[in-house]
């Protein structure tokens, strides 16, 4: 969970409002953005992720929702405040792998500040698997 | 005002901001069979703290949460919970947010 907080201004005391954003809702925000950025092919789950998403889509489902994916993306807020979202994708063949992945470190932290307001500390990117050129 | 009083008006004024829904634990229409105050769910209040737990259906989530607690904050005004902290948890967000929203 991720908090800001909303406070009087003009030195005016209001009682405080905050705002808390749960991780998952960055993570989808960050998978997004991800998936979005050229060179990426898709996102890797993985088998813990592929759980995760798999209970996540079927509560969204009984909410009423679309499902929006974060598959393959966890944001994480530390004890002292750091705000880190890790991604795990598979890139093109054809774009060089860490060029890509510094694009997607710089779509993710434009994305989640201008959809979320929140500041992204640290973007970790690894790079599962590099998908061949297809003919 | 009693306690379901105020969450129902705090309900009711996050039902009517476009982007924004109570999260309650099920659909809507899922629900209108079942006896139940689903939408309490949504909302907890304490001496100390207003805490309303949303949905996002569109983004950005920044001027929805100010446009809330533009909404939310007079709902208080007069009650008990008037000097309460007012907290707002998106919870979750709905994939049609990405398109432009619902």
């Amino acid at each position: 969970m991720t908090v800001s907080d909303l406070t009087g201004v003009s030195g005016v005391p209001e009682p405080r409002a905050e705002f808390v954003i749960a991780d998952p809702v960055i993570a989808s925000v960050a998978a997004r953005a991800a998936v979005e950025t050229p060179g990426v092919v898709r996102l890797e789950p993985g088998l813990r992720g592929l759980v995760t998403a798999w209970t996540r889509a079927a509560r969204q489902r009984w909410k009423g929702l679309d499902p929006a994916p974060a598959d393959g993306v966890r944001a994480r807020r530390a004890d002292d405040g750091t705000l880190t979202v890790s991604l795990d994708l598979v890139t093109s063949a054809v774009d060089q792998a860490a060029a890509v992945a510094q694009a997607v470190q710089r779509a993710v932290v434009q994305a989640v500040a201008e959809q979320t307001g929140l500041t992204v500390d640290e973007v970790s990117v690894s790079i599962l698997d590099i998908e061949p050129e297809q003919w | 005002m009693s306690a379901d009083e105020v969450t129902e008006k705090l309900v009711g004024a996050i039902r009517a901001i476009p982007g924004l829904r109570p999260a309650t634990p099920v659909a809507e229409e899922a629900t209108t069979w079942l006896p139940w105050d689903w939408d309490g769910f949504a909302v907890d209040l304490t001496a100390e703290l207003v805490e309303i737990r949303l949905i996002v259906t569109r983004l950005p989530l920044p001027p929805l949460l100010t446009r809330a607690t533009e909404v939310v904050r007079p709902l208080l005004t007069g009650t008990e919970w008037e000097k309460a902290t007012l907290r707002l948890v998106v919870t979750d967000i709905d994939g049609a947010a990405f398109d432009g929203g619902h």
